[in-house]
């Protein structure tokens, strides 16, 4: 079995409003192996991003309230004092946030920015972190590194910027890297270019990766493993080849069915009926049933629990690899 | 991985490169830059300079004591011997200005900075860390609001005869509660912002947060008022010494010259005008440089 970086059991994430208590994350479980590259996939508001804010302990206790067990190389994060995690983050887990624009402090050089981290966790002098941080904006790619170090955030395109939030993550080589959505706000030639540069350095200083995000076609491209969330469940999990071949839960499918093909003559996208339901009205029972195709009685009733139906390959669904999901995956 | 491991040796080679890299300017040459370029704060500025040294050395180097009575030159015209005249006690006009400068411009300087420390802290304390932090201290902000300041401060100066340093003390505790406002609404949307979230993300504790990311991006605000405020508190310095609560004769500052040229301002206008251009000249000034002063700070003014 392979070492076990990270790993996540039974985690809860609720939050407590004023107009009741709504659980963001439902007893998620899952794990990263060092190095290993995990894809959480899911439309918006699914708990993708919670899930990776758990994991950081970013959000804020209370209102937020966040049960389960969070383990990184043995040590339950949830249990640890702000000052050990504050050593943890940036230092070993690293962030990347989904809007360059807004992530990087305005009033400050990005030279400075990316220097904080190494003075903040190597203990450098100020002229070595500069120094460093020169390397590392060159090593993710940004031209003319001694002059861009000086720069301001907003003087960089929005793709500079996200090398930049990129250089930040990396500068002291954390074993695990957490990505949410770290392309969405960019345009697609400069979303190419940073998911190969974010691959690229995973595979050179070795880190475990989880990637959020909601585009099928970077989970092709990027994961190893998947995991599909749905209203806060974890409805599929499998390695990525599994997963485009043998998608088993019916929302999988719905998700790639709703890739448009070249070769599809068809002038109407697929899509899946219906939206995510709110946190406030959950639907009993199986909370994918309302939009599923397949939704029969026992689905309304009972929660179904994920199974493994072998190989490593997890679902969350009564009909899963049954007579009526092969015919829906024909249809 | 490499790339890592050799950084002491590469460490020099990049320093220098970093030195003889094209035309950069740092990040305090750019804030400067944009100082210069704004002609009315650069006025400011100027005046500001011009009116210290003027008080400082003029002081140090005029023949006149401030307080010493001159009973053949009472109300006497400017001449070449005093060159703005003199004040129906016969004191020179021009040396007391000079030493009302000295106690005016520190009183102002002085209670701006601690109401602006003041406000900056209570602000960040409550916008910061929110919930009953911040109800607590903003409850607070409203009493101390509540109260009618001229009034207190006039009592309180008849009952005590406030030296200089009571008067910065009693302007700065009933002058923070801008700054204390202003603050807290910066940090209530900067603690939200990604930035903030993101400095976590990187192992950032509560204070340095507080002190590297958010305060900065509060400065220009705080900078604006803080001048402002300078302006505000010589005016109340002078109004209190006006009203004969402040600064107590026979030490000069600019208000209570004011006030003893009450009675001979229609045969010496000078005795009045002075103290008053000199009043409105120095807020003027600040008040030019708090707003060049927010520009150049925030670098994403630059053109």
């Amino acid at each position: 079995m392979q070492d076990k970086l990270l790993e996540v059991s039974n985690l809860i994430t609720r939050f407590h409003t004023d107009d009741g208590v709504v659980t963001a994350v439902n007893n998620l479980s899952f794990s990263v192996n060092r190095g290993e590259r995990v894809c959480i996939v899911g439309e918006s508001g699914c708990g993708k991003s919670v899930t990776s804010m758990s994991i950081m302990r970013l959000l804020k206790t209370p209102p937020a309230e966040i049960t389960g067990s969070i383990r990184f190389e043995g040590r339950d994060l949830l249990t640890l004092s702000r000052d050990e995690m504050g050593k943890i983050r940036g230092n070993e887990i690293a962030m990347i946030f989904q809007e360059p624009m807004t992530a990087l402090n305005p009033v400050f050089t990005c030279g400075f920015q990316i220097a904080e981290v190494l003075r903040l966790h190597q203990g450098l002098s100020r002229a070595e972190a500069k120094a460093r941080a020169v390397e590392l904006m060159r090593m993710v790619g940004i031209p003319l590194p001694e002059k861009r170090v000086n720069s301001f955030p907003h003087q960089l395109s929005g793709g500079m910027r996200q090398r930049v939030m990129i250089a930040i993550a990396l500068a002291c080589q954390p074993k695990l890297l957490s990505a949410d959505e770290p392309t969405t706000a960019l345009d697609v030639t400069i979303q190419a270019q940073i998911m190969e540069l974010i691959k690229e350095l995973k595979e050179r200083l070795n880190m475990g990766l989880i990637l959020i995000t909601h585009d099928m076609g970077v989970v092709a491209e990027m994961a190893e493993r998947v995991i599909v969330m749905y209203a806060g469940d974890a409805v599929e999990e499998a390695d990525v080849k599994t997963l485009f071949r043998n998608p088993m839960h019916p929302y999988t499918r719905g998700l790639l069915n709703s890739i448009p093909r070249l070769e599809d003559e068809r002038e109407e996208l697929t899509a899946i009926e219906g939206t995510v339901p709110g946190l406030f009205d959950m639907p009993k029972g199986c909370r994918f049933g309302p939009r599923c195709a397949l939704c029969t009685e026992r689905c309304v009733a009972e929660d179904p629990p994920l199974v493994d139906v072998g190989g490593n390959h997890k679902v969350r669904c009564f009909h899963a690899g049954g007579q009526e999901g092969a015919e829906y995956a024909e249809s | 991985m490499s790339l890592f491991k050799s950084r002491k040796q590469k460490l020099a080679e990049l320093e220098a490169r970093v030195a003889s890299a094209p035309v950069v300017r740092t990040p305090a040459e750019q804030a400067w830059r944009r100082f210069r370029k704004n002609r009315l704060a650069m006025t400011g500025a100027g005046l500001l300079v011009f009116l210290v040294l003027f008080v400082v050395i003029g002081s140090l180097t005029t023949p006149y004591n401030p307080d010493m009575v001159d009973l053949m030159s009472i109300r006497a015209a400017p001449s070449a011997k005093h060159l703005l005249g003199c004040d129906d006690l016969g004191r020179d006009l021009l040396t007391r200005l000079l030493y009302g400068g000295r106690i005016s411009l520190s009183v102002g300087l002085a209670s701006a900075l601690l109401s602006m420390t003041l406000g900056t802290l209570i602000g960040t304390l409550a916008g910061y860390f929110g919930g009953w932090v911040d109800a607590f201290m903003m409850d607070f902000t409203d009493i101390v609001l509540t109260i009618p300041t001229l009034p207190l401060l006039m009592v309180v100066g008849s009952v005590f005869k406030p030296s200089p340093m009571f008067l910065v003390v009693m302007i700065s505790v009933l002058n923070w509660t801008t700054t204390a406002r202003l603050v807290r609404s910066r940090f209530l949307t900067l603690r939200t912002l990604d930035y903030a979230r993101a400095a976590r993300a990187i192992g950032a504790r509560n204070g340095r947060i507080i002190l590297f990311h958010l305060l900065p991006n509060s400065l220009g605000a705080i900078v604006v008022t803080a001048t402002l405020s300078v302006g505000r508190s010589i005016i109340m310095e002078s109004t209190l010494s006006y009203l004969g609560c402040g600064i107590n004769p026979p030490t000069a500052s600019w208000g209570n010259m004011l006030q003893s040229a009450q009675s001979t301002m229609a045969t010496a206008p000078l005795t009045a005008i002075a103290p008053g251009a000199l009043i409105l000249l120095t807020v003027l000034a600040f008040n030019f440089l708090g707003d060049g002063l927010d520009d150049a700070i925030d670098p994403r003014r630059e053109r």
